[in-house]
């Protein structure tokens, strides 16, 4: 699942450590989500559209061919 | 903040060292010359210094303490301790049944009894927490 966490983070001027501060999970957390490493909970995919103020898919989108992975 | 984090990894080396020559020294006081032993000292002393340091610090530095305790609940680093628990599970299985298979070869029925004991054990404990976390999830 690709995402544009590092772009709309970088839009409101945060560093990763301070948004993992305000999303309650690890720098190395943000770093994994930024660089695609890792696939966030609906919980924390959540977190992070309401933080921004924006939809889930407007930061992380679904490809088809991942399914099942 | 690299400079904070290269201070903070001099620091846990030097406090190893310390644990290490400090359970070193009070094996060698007490009169045992075993080698492994020894290392096994140090080791253990490594470990009693780190968890006793890391107590001193998250007193005089409560925040820190917050912040390891909400790191506790990172999805992230929940699921990697999760692989890890399963493979450290595997790997103790795996190594236990070689074990037993050792014992049955040197004819050593105690241990073998003992070995078995344990692996069914551990595979009982497995099925059951994973039938338990079934049902609450």
């Amino acid at each position: 699942m690709k995402n544009r966490l590092e772009e709309i983070r970088k839009l409101k001027g945060l560093s990763q450590e301070e948004l993992a501060d305000i999303l309650g999970v690890s720098r190395q957390t943000i770093s994994s989500l930024e660089n695609g490493r890792y696939n966030p909970s609906i919980l924390l995919a959540f977190k992070i559209a309401r933080y921004f103020e924006r939809s889930i898919e407007d930061i992380f989108i679904y490809e088809e061919d991942e399914n099942g992975r | 903040m690299e400079d904070r984090l290269k201070k903070k990894k001099v620091k846990h080396f030097i406090y190893n060292l310390l644990g290490y020559l400090l359970g070193v020294i009070i094996f060698d006081l007490l009169g045992n010359e075993n080698s492994t032993l020894r290392v096994l000292s140090g080791i253990l002393f490594v470990i009693v210094v780190r968890a006793l340091l890391d107590l001193y610090e998250y007193r005089k530095h409560p925040k820190m303490w917050e912040k390891e305790k909400q790191l506790e609940k990172d999805e992230r680093l929940i699921i990697i301790r999760d692989k890890a628990a399963y493979f450290t599970y595997n790997m103790t299985l795996t190594i236990l049944v070689i074990l037993w298979f050792v014992n049955i070869i040197k004819q050593n029925d105690e241990l073998s009894y003992l070995i078995s004991g344990l692996i069914a054990v551990f595979i009982i404990l497995m099925e059951l927490s994973k039938l338990y976390w079934s049902r609450k999830m």
